[in-house]
């Protein structure tokens, strides 16, 4: 990695947030859509309808047009903003519980949302409402959440708290034609660390549809959150086709009893959930591990009718669109040809488009792209397919038409989509090189890999950096012996003073410790200035004072009150020697003689504190070795 | 022992890290086959191989071998073109290299410049071999004078300046395609001491950066490491204290584990720089010949005995080389 490199990857996160900075305010083109999570329910059932708003915030609320023939319940709007690679996405989504209240084709809409002063439409959508039949359709919605509540019929696990479905949309269908699973988790307990482990799919192409979808719905009057996983399957062997179980291993909350009754082993199915707030309350619940399964799903696929001559293999609903750059070009430019093949079904399936062989074109074709939408009830999406068409002669010449055959399975036939043919007229040269290719098709494969003629050495370099020496001198010795010892020994010192001072500032025994023969030196230096003034008595008190002070700090004791006799008495304890406890209780002793006893000062005023300081200064080798030991 | 002192050697002193080959072999025609050999593996005696070793008992009666097929002998005299960090005799030719005085070292660079472009090779090779023997360590210079090397025809010896090079300017890409272009040039078709792509991925700071950048960011990062140490003894610790702790630390690491690498264990290359040389089983000219090398072969050293170095090559081959045939780069 170059320095240039390094210095680039550390301004790349710079440049990365300046550039969101910039497309933050740049975010333009409004989109509004609408969907229904279901479009075909049965009365008493309720359908989600999402309007969808993208790039703006500032949108109003939907207008959703006379709603005959169903109650409509605002279930809030979302926001969401994303920003990904610098791009900013701003995505609105209000919310409606559609509830109808009569049978049969229903039309939602014109659904208009006002955006900035301007209405945008999301068109119309059907619901298609089946006469229902659920007896708890008027119940149980007692303890449901905010959010939509659906009411269900489900098979025997209706019953239990926790319980996982799997089902197909299509039990019976063609070979290739696109059959919607779908996995449903349903539970009415408090779950945790759910791992759910799908089905191989053996035999089928597989696609993920949507993401995971979270609601309540009310089955046999209790509420459930279902967690709802789609997947497209398009199946590709024809007879009895097995899928097997999905199997989803969760930890379930239940009652403890164990405290209480002292059984371990009590059955999950006869726990009461949650019901008791009291039970929450004084935690009487613990996780317990549980595999659902959904059960094998049996289906039966149906081999297609006899094809078709070009049958191009593809099974669901598909569309052709294409289009040419250029009806009139030069001969020797190219045209592009692009080709959008768009629609409902397996669309990574789709092959090259079928059309005569262009005799009259030199063909240069682009990697096919591919567009999946999984976000409606089905897999849809386009293929594009782009051509660089160059021509090989001059005068009107014609694409021909280009089509595709496949079948339909709701119609169950077999259909053909096509566009053209298309008629280019190319103009003569002027030059005299007639193929060329003018019309960059990005990225065309037709490239060749560029072919060596020679080798040689590369030239000298003639900079003046070439005479700056590279050795390893002392000025890039510095900051390496600084930074990989020294620091090192700085930061011990600093944190060995900073502990210290931590130490004095805690233990004030120790600092009175610390500070004592300073201290002491400090007021004998005055007591004998003092006495060289002629102020024996006050000398005297200094010098006896500042002894007591001494030993009160290096003892850790009031010093102000110590008689010799109690001086004498520690320092033996402390196994003092005599020789240096002498001279200092010795001193003390007379000091006291002469300031309470009536004797005189004489000329012991005036050794007095040289005698004082030299007599500590002795003692103090010795208590400062006992350090913290003394009482 | 040794690394230690080098390791003192590189704290006290300036003595560059990379020096050049001791002594100068005989003066060579480079081969200039594009086409490589497969290795010819002897495994036998071989002492009286046709042209590539002779006996010539003119010292006491001891062996002594040739480094070429029908070359000059081993005393030759050869100009002093690619000589040590320290000024010593040229080549074995009697007189004494003088060092060129600093202030000159812009005139000789630029004539050597201009010898080269004017396609006199041997000049250019001599004026740059000046100043590398005046003690100019730079990664440049030793590009220039692989290239004068490699026009002149000595494809060994461009082969170690070109290694020299890269050892200072690891990123510069003009000394990997003429490294490149010089190991297409030899002969036998053994793979270079080369780390791998992984490796070289992986830690990029190691085998991207030389020794005194790896040496300055070490020094930097621990020092900030130390710095934040302390003010984390005064201030609160916060999570952004953490993270850049975290990195200085990481960062640290990482240069100074290079820098110990370097030092422990440095990358000692040998480049065979004679037409063909003759590897044997043990340090005399009497022993077994394992294999030849051509010129421009690369080996790891692994060891120095009596004037004779121990080989290895990347498939595992070993043996002993006279060292006067090879041109070391340490």
């Amino acid at each position: 990695m170059s320095a240039r490199d390094a210095i680039a990857s550390l301004l790349a996160p710079v440049a990365a947030t300046l550039v969101v900075c910039t497309s933050l305010g740049a975010a333009a083109g409004i989109k509004v859509t609408a969907e229904l999570d279901r479009n075909h329910v049965s009365l008493g059932q309720r359908a989600m309808l999402t309007v969808t708003v993208q790039g703006s915030q500032d949108a109003g609320n939907p207008d959703l047009g006379d709603m005959q023939g169903m109650q409509v319940l605002s279930a809030g709007r979302s926001t969401n903003v994303s920003i990904v690679n610098g791009s900013m996405t701003v995505v609105v989504s209000d919310r409606f519980v559609i509830t109808p209240i009569k049978e049969g084709k229903l039309t939602i809409g014109p659904i208009t949302v006002p955006v900035g002063g301007t209405k945008y439409s999301a068109g119309t959508l059907e619901l298609d409402v089946s006469p229902g039949g659920n007896s708890n359709s008027a119940q149980g919605q007692g303890r449901g959440r905010a959010g939509p509540v659906q009411q269900e019929q489900v098979g025997n696990e209706g019953g239990s708290p926790v319980f996982v479905t799997a089902r197909v949309s299509n039990n019976n269908p063609f070979q290739g034609e696109q059959v919607i699973y779908t996995f449903r988790f349903y539970r009415a307990v408090r779950v945790a660390g759910a791992d759910l482990a799908m089905p191989e799919f053996d035999g089928f192409v597989s696609e993920d549809l949507g993401k995971q979808r979270d609601y309540q719905t009310v089955i046999k009057g209790r509420t459930y959150l279902v967690s709802e996983i789609r997947k497209a399957l398009f199946p590709q062997e024809v007879g009895k086709v097995t899928i097997k179980a999905a199997k989803l291993t969760v930890k379930v909350a239940v009652r403890d009893r164990r405290r209480r009754r002292g059984n371990p082993f009590d059955d999950f199915f006869n726990d009461d959930f949650f019901n008791s707030p009291i039970d929450d309350f004084f935690g009487g619940t613990r996780l317990q591990t549980k595999v659902l399964s959904t059960g094998p799903v049996e289906m039966d696929v149906k081999p297609l009718p006899s094809e078709p001559r070009d049958f191009s293999g593809l099974v669901g609903d598909f569309g052709l669109k294409a289009s040419l750059s250029k009806n009139e070009i030069k001969l020797g430019d190219s045209a592009t040809l692009t080709l959008v093949v768009k629609g409902t079904g397996d669309v990574r399936a789709i092959p090259d488009p079928w059309r005569n062989t262009l005799d009259d074109f030199k063909v240069y074709p682009d990697k096919p792209t591919v567009r999946i939408n999984r976000n409606g009830s089905r897999i849809s999406g386009s293929k594009i397919f782009r051509e660089a068409l160059v021509p090989l002669k001059a005068g009107r010449l014609q694409v021909p038409r280009i089509y595709y055959k496949f079948f339909d399975p709701g119609a169950g036939q077999f259909k053909v989509a096509s566009v053209g043919p298309f008629d280019i007229n190319v103009l003569p040269s002027k030059g005299k090189e007639e193929l060329k290719l003018t019309e960059v098709v990005s990225p065309l494969g037709g490239k060749v890999a560029v072919k060596v003629l020679g080798t040689d050495i590369l030239p000298i370099h003639e900079g003046l950096n070439g005479l700056e020496s590279q050795a390893v001198d002392i000025s890039s010795l510095i900051p390496a012996l600084f930074g990989i010892f020294l620091s090192p020994m700085v930061f011990l010192i600093v944190l060995l003073g900073r502990k210290r001072s931590r130490r004095l500032e805690e233990d004030k025994a120790l600092r009175r410790r610390k500070s004592a023969l300073s201290n002491a030196k400090k007021n004998l230096y005055v007591a004998a200035r003092m006495a060289s003034k002629g102020e024996k008595d006050k000398s005297l008190e200094m010098v006896s004072r500042t002894i007591k002070e001494y030993l009160g700090d290096m003892l850790n004791t009031g010093g102000g009150a110590l008689t010799a006799y109690e001086a004498d008495t520690i320092l033996r304890e402390l196994a003092v020697p005599g020789e240096k406890v002498k001279p200092v209780v010795g001193l003390l002793s007379e000091l006291e003689g002469i300031l309470y006893g009536g004797g005189t000062p004489g000329d012991s005023a005036q050794d007095a504190p040289k005698r004082a300081l030299k007599a500590i200064k002795r003692l103090h080798r010795h208590l400062a070795k006992l350090g913290g030991k003394r009482r | 022992m040794k690394r230690l002192l080098f390791l003192i050697s590189v704290l006290l002193c300036t003595e560059p890290v990379l020096g050049a080959g001791q002594g100068s072999p005989a003066a060579v025609h480079t081969h200039a086959g594009p086409g490589h050999v497969k290795l010819n593996i002897l495994g036998r005696r071989n002492s009286r191989q046709a042209g590539v070793e002779q006996q010539t008992s003119g010292r006491g009666g001891e062996e002594t071998e040739q480094p070429a097929r029908g070359q000059g002998s081993s005393g030759h005299s050869m100009p002093p073109e690619v000589g040590g960090s320290v000024p010593s005799r040229a080549g074995g030719n009697g007189k004494t290299f003088k060092p060129v005085a600093r202030d000159e070292w812009p005139s000789y660079w630029h004539k050597a410049n201009e010898a080269y472009k004017a396609g006199h090779y041997q000049k250019a090779t001599k004026l740059y071999s000046i100043l590398v023997r005046s003690g100019l360590v730079n990664g440049h210079l030793y590009y220039n004078l692989g290239n004068s090397l490699i026009r002149s025809g000595r494809l060994g010896k461009a082969v170690a300046a070109y290694l020299r090079s890269r050892k200072l300017i690891p990123r510069d890409q003009d000394v990997k395609a003429n490294l490149k272009f010089a190991r297409k040039s030899a002969k036998d078709a053994i793979d270079p001491i080369e780390p791998s792509a992984f490796l070289k991925t992986v830690f990029f700071w190691h085998y991207g950066l030389n020794f005194r950048e790896v040496m300055i960011a070490a020094g930097i990062f621990s020092l900030l490491f130390w710095i934040l140490m302390i003010l984390r003894l005064f201030r609160r610790e916060s999570e952004a204290l953490k993270w850049v702790m975290g990195v200085s630390l990481a960062l640290a690491l990482a240069f100074a584990g290079s820098l110990v690498v370097r030092i422990i264990s440095p990358t000692r290359l040998a480049v065979v720089s004679v037409p063909v040389v003759q590897v044997k089983s043990a340090t005399s000219p009497k022993a077994t010949v394992l294999f030849e090398l051509h010129e421009g072969a690369e080996a790891r050293m692994e060891g120095e005995e009596h004037g004779w170095v121990k080989i290895s090559l990347a498939d595992g081959k070993r043996g002993w080389v006279r060292e006067k045939y090879m041109e070391l780069v340490q």
